[in-house]
């Protein structure tokens, strides 16, 4: 068998190679049992969402590459990843577009392509304060000025940790 | 939107400080951040060396990374007239780094194994010019500033006890506390406990050692205060086998024993390969390591070996359970004094009877006054076990004329009679 057909959510068809399931959890599954000519239905991936991952998949020759370093020690994407082509991949999506894509790599099992988006969105908490991450993110005040003040008293390295290095 | 799931999965690829730092920004977020996986691997890769991740982490390791960072906080915060921060952050670096990542030698050929047969009467033999040599650059470095301090102790020694040497070591005890529990936790979540415990028991040596050379020109003061504000008799070395035993051997005692009680069947069994007495060898002689006391510096070739604490424990396991006549006359002794480094009490009554006779005969013939010997407890339990009187076993600890040598030769011939 050398090629698979997929059916985003919106019904469209993509065909790819059957390799993909190198990359897919689900497929890989899928594949024990698999018919000659069956549809494969992906219900929670967007058509979008679909063509990225083989986007993903075809540049990766269906092979899983090196994963991203952990923990990430930049908050550029560029320097966590050994192929500079996967930083502009995750680069070209906003945060909710990489979301999304979570939720589709999630839904298939492809663990190389979340970590991935995982790792740029832990690049944007990167070396952030406390108050950029909830102006950034619009969070409200949830704790109370006392509970706020034993969190900085309890982990007083929260504010200064930047300075003993 | 973040799941909180997901946010989970996104602090994996964050450090512990920004961990921290993300679960107070809300209640989601310190949710996400409440994972004990993301602790215990920050744990393991920021102090320890690998471990082996095998069973759901426990959620203490959180508390355990917490205390962590306020121990080097305060490490780093620490003021004093005689170093600056960056001699503390140097030194804790050092220390932090060696139980992180020793400069682990093959364990046997790190000791004169010749002459000590364990790590810490390794150190007790091999005085500090032989161990400086070993880290040229780290003690330069500290000895210069270390002889700057002396001279400051000499001007004005209570201040130096009380602005230097006391939160030193309150900062060197709490960094050690903390890795050991995290070490117990370790073993505790570990599906080969054993190798766990002796891989962290070697690494820990080894930092003694090597703190006992840095703080080496320090040493008689530290021993000075320790054994003045803390027991008797207490020094550097034994104050940091002290928080091992406390944290780690009692809370991991029962799978310990269990283990010896696996190796024992083995050996009814002639089940203990070569590679088997070898670490297991290496398992006792870390016990004989936390029961130090100054005789055992002696210990070679010394018959009347006195040690306390978890190797007696463990002996009167082994005792206890080789005390069956049927289990006895399978076993193999050299089997049993290579693993046990001493000849275990492996005694019939008659055996212990015949020599508690020739101990009466020579305490009667020579009128032998006592000595204040604690006694030899390879004889003492083995009496008591079998009713013999307190008086009878003290009679034998007193004499020192005792053929203990000759007491092992005679318990050989007999198990040698009874096993033909």
């Amino acid at each position: 068998m050398s090629e698979i057909t997929l059916v985003s959510k919106e019904g469209t068809k993509i065909q790819i190679s059957s390799q993909f399931s190198n990359l897919s959890g689900f497929i890989h599954n899928i594949l024990q049992d698999y018919q000659q000519n069956e549809d494969i239905s992906l219900a929670s991936v967007s058509f979008i969402n679909l063509q990225m991952i083989l986007e993903y998949a075809v540049h990766h020759n269906f092979q899983v590459p090196q994963p991203p370093r952990c923990p990430i020690t930049s908050p550029n994407i560029a320097d966590n990843v050994s192929d500079p082509w996967d930083a502009e991949f995750v680069n070209r999506l906003n945060e909710d577009q990489i979301i999304d894509l979570v939720t589709a790599t999630n839904f298939l099992d492809m663990k190389s392509l979340m970590d991935l988006c995982l790792a740029k969105i832990a690049c944007m908490f990167k070396y952030k304060d406390i108050e950029t991450l909830r102006k950034e993110y619009g969070i409200t005040e949830e704790f109370t000025a006392e509970i706020e003040e034993k969190l900085k008293s309890d982990f007083p390295w929260a504010m200064e940790a930047e300075s003993n290095d | 939107m973040l799941s909180a799931n997901m946010l989970s999965e996104i602090f994996e690829y964050l450090e512990l400080n920004e961990i921290i730092t993300i679960s107070s920004v809300c209640r989601k977020y310190r949710l996400a951040s409440n994972k004990p996986s993301l602790y215990k691997r920050e744990y393991i890769r920021l102090f320890m060396a690998d471990s082996e991740i095998s069973q759901h982490p426990s959620s203490e390791w959180r508390n355990l990374c917490i205390r962590a960072l306020q121990i080097n906080f305060n490490q780093l915060s620490f003021q004093s007239p005689y170093l600056n921060r960056s001699d503390i952050k140097f030194f804790f670096n050092e220390l932090t780094s060696t139980l992180q990542s020793p400069d682990l030698v093959f364990p046997e050929l790190r000791r004169d194994y010749l002459s000590f047969p364990t790590l810490i009467q390794d150190l007790l033999g091999n005085p500090n010019p032989l161990e400086r040599n070993q880290y040229p650059q780290v003690t330069k470095k500290f000895n210069t500033k270390f002889n700057q301090i002396k001279y400051f102790f000499e001007l004005n020694p209570s201040d130096f006890l009380t602005n230097f040497l006391q939160p030193l070591s309150k900062m060197i005890k709490s960094q050690i506390v903390n890795y050991c529990k995290a070490v117990d936790l370790a073993i505790y979540e570990s599906i080969s406990p054993i190798e766990e415990y002796m891989k962290y028991w070697e690494i820990y040596g080894f930092t003694i050692k090597k703190m006992y050379t840095l703080l080496y020109p320090f040493m008689e003061y530290f021993n000075a205060e320790l054994c003045k504000n803390m027991f008797e008799n207490m020094n550097f070395m034994k104050f940091m086998i002290q928080i091992w035993i406390e944290n780690v051997f009692m809370t991991r005692r029962e799978q310990i024993f269990k283990e010896i009680e696996r190796v024992n069947w083995k050996i009814v069994e002639k089940g203990v390969n070569t590679i088997g007495v070898f670490r297991f060898k290496a398992f006792i002689e870390s016990f004989l390591d936390l029961s130090l006391n100054e005789v055992t510096l002696h210990f070679k070739n010394h018959s009347r070996l006195q040690v306390k604490g978890p190797y007696r424990d463990i002996h009167e396991k082994v005792v206890e359970f080789f005390n069956v006549e049927s289990t006895l006359k399978k076993i193999d002794l050299d089997v049993l004094d290579n693993l046990y480094l001493v000849w275990p009490c492996v005694t019939y009554r008659k055996i212990v009877e015949n020599v508690i006779n020739i101990c009466r005969n020579v305490v009667e013939k020579e009128n032998f006054e006592a000595s204040a010997n604690d006694g030899d407890f390879l004889i003492e339990l083995k009496a008591k076990n079998l009713g013999f009187s307190l008086e009878d076993v003290h009679k034998v600890d007193r004499c020192l004329n005792v053929p203990i040598i000759g007491f092992h030769d005679d318990l050989r011939s007999f198990h040698n009679e009874k096993c033909k």
